[in-house]
Parts: structure tokens; sequence; C-alpha cells
């Protein structure tokens, strides 16, 4: 197993090791009978279990004084406050607490060193020093000074756990010889989870010195050891007190530090060349400080994330209406002053939207997003997904340290993401003592954990991570998808409003264009017809100065009425209801050709094959009567070239191709010919609008078909047309 | 009896029609009204014509709304209605076919085609109403 190293120190049982510190005593007694069942080995005269607490007598105590004493404890209005004892010429704190169905009696050393004068000036202190102090680590370096004032340690430390409990020590005081701690990480596996979890109950630890051997809790029976969970003398596991030995510590003690119900550190004090035991007095106020010192960090963190949260909104408040005035909403997240890299701390953002990437700030190139675009949604099963290690899941993502380290990412819909980049912070940790552990089989070939022997700084550089994605920043984006959710609902829903304004606009259009035309050939017929009129019936009274200038008039007027009546048609092809229906093509094709025909006589067309379209009638024939009036247009010149019209059905399209002999279409002039009022250079001489191209092209569109053309000028011009049949 | 009711507000049309029928060796009688209303009391108060020649674009209820009155009641069933527009508009067409019309010309806007439109509406719709009453 790969994690097994670490599992000797896991399952190191600290609760019922049977055994307590020797500086003090030891004793449990029965909560009903006030018989003694536990007592630790080095009570002087040592009381038996199974005896009455009344009838014990240890040292010079008299009988009947520990009874006494525990009573007057357990009955004190103010909850099992220690009571002072002399005993054989010491002055002992008797500290009692209840342990399933036991009175738990401790006898430990009063220690006056540092005076309760002395502790309560310094407490009056500590409460100045955090109504005044505003930054955090100037207040956890003051409260280290205090702590080591109260209890007289070569070292106070205060240990900061990360999100893996890896420690750091944030604020250091000491002694000017020792070595300085400050800044050096120590791994999780130094304070193991069930270390932990003690902390998180018990505040306060103190092992009074570690060359001292602990005494063994004595009982009647073969009971288990008690539950040493709140016991103030509990010997620590062997494990711990070797790794004390190995970094020259001789005594230490700890404070938890609380945040939201969760271990955030401790405050640690060390001492080395002596043994030191700090009293129960000096403790409880050192417990004060930590206990000050978590609330603080619970209102300073409040405050910050208030600040925060306050940011985020402001921030979101001002893309919601910049995703509202941009009528392109992701350049409204990108484009504007507020974008969406401010909403929380990243390096770079890329919104992927139907295959289109916008970016801002520092993102990987365009082929690393497109991977990662296609790989992210089995990712997003819950529509969201963060890492600060992108590589351990997204291999190349290895190579782009500098932009894609960590990664946030939200799906907006299946067609859009939001992506949010963090780069590397390349750190430079520095370990107390190389962090690997080695590990030790023991003599029955059980794994167990050496105490780390090394606690030399031992330097290392992390690579590949960014710094974590917090919760927050996840719930922030997710706010964003909710924004761009909304402003794309309201976006759909002003397109609606758009169309039908738009569609009542294309009302009045077609009015409109009905009117006009009608209102301009009225007069344009008259012209023409009263000119024809002057030729027709006044011939007599014309000369032949005066003959061709009404002629003029006639073809002018002639060629006026045809194009409005194009343009007429071209507009009529964008709008017109379209009615497919199954059309046969042979009938069509020679109406067209002999309409064509009653002008051109000398044109010829043949027809082959005609297969049926579907497809709208008029709007058909128009296409043809278009592509062939064009073919003999442009063929005029050629004599004896007959114009050929046919049509072959292929896969799901039918196909039908015009093709002439005439003048054909420059290659330079391809792309225009199907642009409306688009007249190439060698037609000139030839009579047209460039419409007819157009109407064609529009028809074809409005039908999901195809126009295109094949061109050899003067040779073979051919253009073809392609209908599906579904 | 007249021959022709032509219903027609453009002045310049009229005049077209006039000079067009004038020419005919044997000249039909016509009357032309310039508005729907007075073409509709034509109808009620006149002997019923030959054959009505309606223009589309008119003042007041246009060509169709002419066309779909005269044909609601079963009175003029038999009165050959042909439209005569400058709206090559394939949707005019359809609805005037739609309402009854017998034919549909689009007006070609010169003097040669028009009278040669004219000639023959006139020759074949009139005719065709003499054969239906003999």
């Amino acid at each position: 197993m790969q994690e097994s190293p670490f599992n000797g120190c896991e399952q190191e049982p600290i609760r019922h090791l049977g055994k307590v510190q020797s500086h003090g005593y030891f004793l449990a007694v029965d909560e009903a009978t006030l018989t003694i069942r536990y007592v630790s080995a080095n009570f002087p005269d040592t009381p038996v279990p199974g005896r009455a607490l009344a009838d014990c007598q240890p040292g010079d105590l008299p009988a009947g004084r520990l009874k006494e004493i525990l009573l007057n404890i357990v009955s004190a209005p103010e909850a099992l406050y220690p009571e002072s004892l002399m005993f054989n010429g010491t002055k002992y704190h008797v500290v009692v607490h209840r342990q399933e169905g036991f009175w738990i009696m401790e006898l430990e050393p009063e220690e006056t060193s540092v005076s309760h004068a002395r502790l309560q000036h310094l407490m009056g202190q500590v409460m100045a020093d955090f109504q005044q102090t505003t930054s955090l680590p100037e207040l956890l370096n003051k409260v280290a000074v205090k702590v080591r004032q109260m209890t007289g340690y070569d070292r106070v430390m205060i240990y900061r756990f990360d999100e893996e409990w890896n420690g750091e020590v944030v604020a250091e005081t000491k002694e000017d010889h020792l070595e300085p701690f400050l800044g050096l990480h120590y791994p999780a596996s130094d304070i193991p989870k069930q270390a932990r979890d003690l902390y998180l109950i018990n505040l306060v630890r103190i092992i009074a010195d570690v060359d001292a051997t602990p005494a063994a809790i004595l009982s009647a029976s073969m009971d288990p050891a008690p539950d040493l969970t709140h016991s103030i003398l509990r010997a620590v596991s062997p494990v711990h007190i070797e790794y004390l030995k190995n970094m020259g510590v001789r005594s230490s003690m700890s404070f938890s530090l609380l945040y939201k119900g969760r271990l955030w550190g401790l405050i640690s004090c060390h001492h080395y060349q002596s043994a030191r035991l700090v009293d129960y007095d000096a403790r409880m106020a050192g417990k004060v400080v930590s206990q000050l010192l978590s609330a603080a960090l619970e209102f300073r963190h409040d405050e910050q994330e208030y600040a925060a949260v306050a940011r985020a909104e402001a921030t979101l408040h001002t893309l919601r209406q910049n995703m509202q005035e941009n009528w392109n909403r992701v350049e409204g997240l990108t484009t504007r002053p507020v974008t969406a890299l401010h909403l929380f701390r990243a390096g770079g953002f890329a919104c992927l939207t139907e295959g289109d990437i916008q970016t801002l700030g520092h993102v990987p190139e365009r082929p690393f997003l497109e991977a990662l675009t296609a790989w992210l949604p089995s990712q997003l099963a819950n529509g969201i997904f963060r890492t600060h290690q992108l590589a351990r899941f997204f291999p190349a993502a290895a190579d782009h340290p500098a932009t894609a380290a960590g990664l946030l990412a939200v799906r907006v819909s299946a067609e859009e993401y939001l992506l949010w980049f963090r780069p590397e912070t390349l750190q430079q940790v520095s370990w107390g003592g190389n962090p690997e552990k080695p590990v030790m089989v023991d003599d029955n070939g059980i794994q167990r954990l050496e105490p780390r022997k090394s606690f030399e700084k031992w330097t290392q550089l992390v690579h590949g991570k960014a710094d974590p994605w917090h919760p927050a920043d996840e719930l922030l984006a997710l706010r964003l998808k909710d924004e761009v959710l909304q402003v794309a609902a309201q976006r759909a829903a002003q397109l609606q409003h758009l169309h039908r304004q738009l569609q009542l606009a294309y009302e009045e259009l077609d009015t409109f264009s009905y009117t006009v035309s009608h209102d301009l050939r009225v007069p344009l017929a008259s012209i023409k017809t009263y000119a024809e009129i002057l030729l027709e019936d006044y011939d007599d009274r014309l000369d032949a100065e005066t003959r061709p200038i009404f002629e003029k008039i006639v073809g002018a007027s002639s060629r006026m009425g045809e194009l409005i009546r194009q343009i007429l048609h071209y507009a009529r092809t964008s709008r017109a209801e379209l009615s497919p229906e199954p059309v046969g093509m042979k009938s069509i094709l020679e109406s067209v050709r002999e309409e064509l025909l009653v002008t051109e006589k000398a044109a010829a067309i043949d027809i082959g094959d005609t297969p049926p379209i579907n497809g709208d009638r008029i709007m058909i024939q128009q296409v043809f009567s278009n592509l062939l009036s064009n073919a003999i247009k442009y063929s005029r010149t050629v004599t004896n070239a007959p114009i050929r019209v046919e049509g072959v059905r292929l896969g799901n399209e039918v196909r039908y191709s015009v093709t002439d002999h005439g003048i054909g279409i420059d290659r330079k002039d391809g792309h225009h010919i199907f642009e409306l009022f688009r007249r190439l250079d060698n037609a000139k001489n030839v009579e047209g609008h460039g419409v007819g191209l157009a109407i064609v092209k529009r028809i074809m569109q409005r039908h999901n078909g195809n126009v295109w053309f094949r061109s050899e000028p003067l040779q073979e011009t051919t253009f073809f047309v392609s209908f599906p049949t579904t | 009896m007249i021959d022709v009711l032509y219903i027609e507000d453009n002045p310049d049309d009229i005049d077209i029609f006039k000079r067009v029928v004038k020419k005919i060796e044997q000249p039909p009688t016509y009357c032309v009204l310039n508005s729907g209303i007075s073409a509709i009391r034509y109808l009620s108060e006149e002997e019923t014509p030959r054959m009505l020649l309606l223009d589309l674009n008119l003042p007041g209820a246009s060509g169709l709304d002419i066309l779909q009155q005269v044909r609601a009641g079963g009175q003029y069933r038999n009165l050959p209605i042909v439209v005569y527009s400058t709206s090559d508009n394939p949707r005019d067409m359809r609805r005037a076919f739609d309402l009854g019309a017998n034919a549909y010309l689009v007006k070609p806007g010169g003097y040669r085609e028009t009278s040669e439109m004219l000639r023959r509406a006139i020759d074949f719709w009139v005719a065709q109403n003499d054969t239906l009453h003999e």
C-alpha cells in the first residue's frame, strides 16, 4: 500500500496509553462509591485500587483529606475549580474532571516563577494588543511575545496549517542563540490526524520533560486504561517524544487555534536546556489568549470576507450592466474597464462560445485552449470544475505553467464555457527537515513510522501548483453564469420583439415597393406610349431629324420599365411565400423556350433529360428564364451554337445545367457575378441590369440549393443549379 | 347595351384606350368610369355591358373590391370581367382569378402592344358574350 508509511503513527492509540507524566499524580475514583479504581504507579504510598478514597492515607496526608478536597471541588459553585494542597512538603494544584463515571483527580505541582499579578498585567496588555493591532502578522507576533512572557519558554511559535495540513511557522519569538524556525514548513505527517482531532477537544497540552519516564496507571482489574482525553498529565506517544528529542526539545506546550470549528494552527512552545513545567494558572492564562486569538481570527476573516463579497457584488453588477449594454455579451465580459478577470484573482480568462474563443489576460495559446475545450465537458458533470494543479487531470497543462497551472471552469450551456486560469506560483518552501519520513519495519514485519531525525532547513521548489481557488471563487463563477443566462434570456426576448418589428417593417416595405413600382411604372408607360403614338399616328409630321429623338425616348423608357420590373422581382423573391411542390420540368422549360424565342428568333435551345424538382413553380420558372435568357444574350455573336439545358439526379439533389458557347465570364470577375447590379466588362454591349443572377442566387438560397458556374470564355460556359430532393 | 364598361382612373390610359378603340374598324360602344362606386351604381341602374375592363389600382374601392362585389350576386355571373393592370405580381393575379376574373392582362406600357392587346381582348370577349346570349 502506497500510503502505509504513515499508518504507524496514524494508528498509535494516543488516548488510551495507560500512562501519565510523572511530574504529577493520577487518581480515578468511582463517582458513585468513591472507591479508588485507577492510580498512577508513582503515587507515594500508592493507594490501593478497590479501596475507599476515605481510607486513603498517602504520604503526610491524613486519612479523609483527599475525599474532603474532592467533595469541596465537585460541590463548589464555580465548576471544578482546582484547589491547593500541601503534600509531602510541595504545594500542588488538585485538578478534577469527570470522565465516564469517574472523578479523575490529578495533583500537579504549583509553579510560581510568574506571579499572579504579572499574569494579570500581561493579560491586560494582550487585550490592548488585540484592540490596537490591525495587521494579522503583527498581532500574531505580539501574541507570541506575550505568551512567552507568561510561560517563560525558550521559544514560542505560531504555527499555521494549510489545506493539506502541512504547517508553517508564521510568528516566532525566542532566545537569541536559538536557530530561527520562522518561515519553515512542516509536513502534515508531523502532527498526525488523531493528534489534530485531540487538539480540537483539548485546547492545551503540556509535556513537562521528555526525559522523564512516564508512570503506568494501575488498576485492580483487567479494566482497559481510562480515557485520558481531558487529563492534564496524559503521557504523549513515544513517537512524539522521540520526535521532540530529535529536535532537541526538553519540554513543550501548545495551545490550539480554531477558525470556524477547524484547527487553524497552534501556539507552540519549546524549552531546550532544562525541563519546564508551567502550572495550571499560567496555562489557563495562555488558553484565554489563544481563545481570544481564535475569536480575532474569525472576526478578521469575516471582515475580510465581507469586504471581498461587497467588491464581488459590485463587479457582478457592473458585468451584468456591461453585458446588457453590449449587443455581444461576450464583449460585455471582456472589452470594458471591468472584466470577468476582476471577479476574483486570476491570471487569464477565456470565454468559449460555439467554437469561438475570446480571451483576456494571460492564457495559453489557441491549440491548447481547443484541446482543453474538447476535454472539458467530460469533467463538468456538476457544471463546474476547479483545480490548482490542472496538469494532474490534463497532462498537457504541464507545458503551460505560466498560464494554466490552475483552472476554474463553469458550463453556461452545452456550447458556452467560462474559464479562469491561474499561473504557477513557484514556491520556495523551506521545510524544517526533509519531509519524507523514512519508514522502519519493526520486528513483527509491520511498517512503523520512524520519527524524523533531521530538522535542518531543507529547501524545495514546488512546481506546477497555482494558488488554490477559494470556495467563494466557485460561488462567484456560478453567479456570473446565472447572470450570463439571464442576459441571454433577456436578449432572446429582445430578439423576438425585434423580429416582430422587422416583420412589420417588411410588410410596410412590401406595400411601399408595390406602390413605388406602380407609381413609377404608370407615368413611364405614358411617356413610352405617347412617344410611340407620335411615331405611329403622326409620322407624317415628323422629319428625319425628330424621328430618332422619339425613338430614343421609347428605347430609354423601355429599359427603365424593365429595370423597375426586375428590381421588384428581386425584392419579391426574398420575401414571397415559398409553396414547394413537385414541378414537372419538361413543360416549364418548353414554355420558357417558347417565350424567349418570340424575341430571339435566331436562338436554339436543346432540352435534354428533365428530372422533376421539388420547389416553388413560379420561382423555378424565373431561375430558368434568367439563366436561358442570359445564355441567349451572351452567345448572340456566335452563330450555330445551340444552348443546352438538362438535368440529372445526383445523390440527394437534382442538378440542372445550362450550357452556352458565348463570350463567357472572365476568372477575375467570377465572384462578383451574383451581386446585385453587377455587370461585367465584356458584357457592356449586351443589354441588361445586373439583376437576373442575383434573383437566381436568392431563389436558390430560399430552396436550400446552390448555384455556380464554370466558364472558358468564348469556348463553353455552364451554369449549374442544384435543388435538394428532400 | 354597350359593349365595354371600362373602369379606369388614369386619364392617360383612358386617352390611349379611346385612341385604340377609334381605330378599330367597327368601333365598340363603351363607357369609361373612374371609380368603383360609380361602376357599381352603373351596373345597378343601366343595362349590363357585354364586358367589364377593370383596372386594379383605383381610388376608394379597388378593382379587386369591385370584382368581389360584382361576383357576389349571381346576377352578373355571365359578365366577362377582364382585369387590366400595371401589376405583374403573381399574388394579384391569383387573387383576381380566385375572385372570378375571366382574364388578367398586364398593361404592356407601349402603344403598339397596348392596341394589339386591347383589340384582341375586346374582339374575343364581346364576341364570346354575343355567342352566350344568342
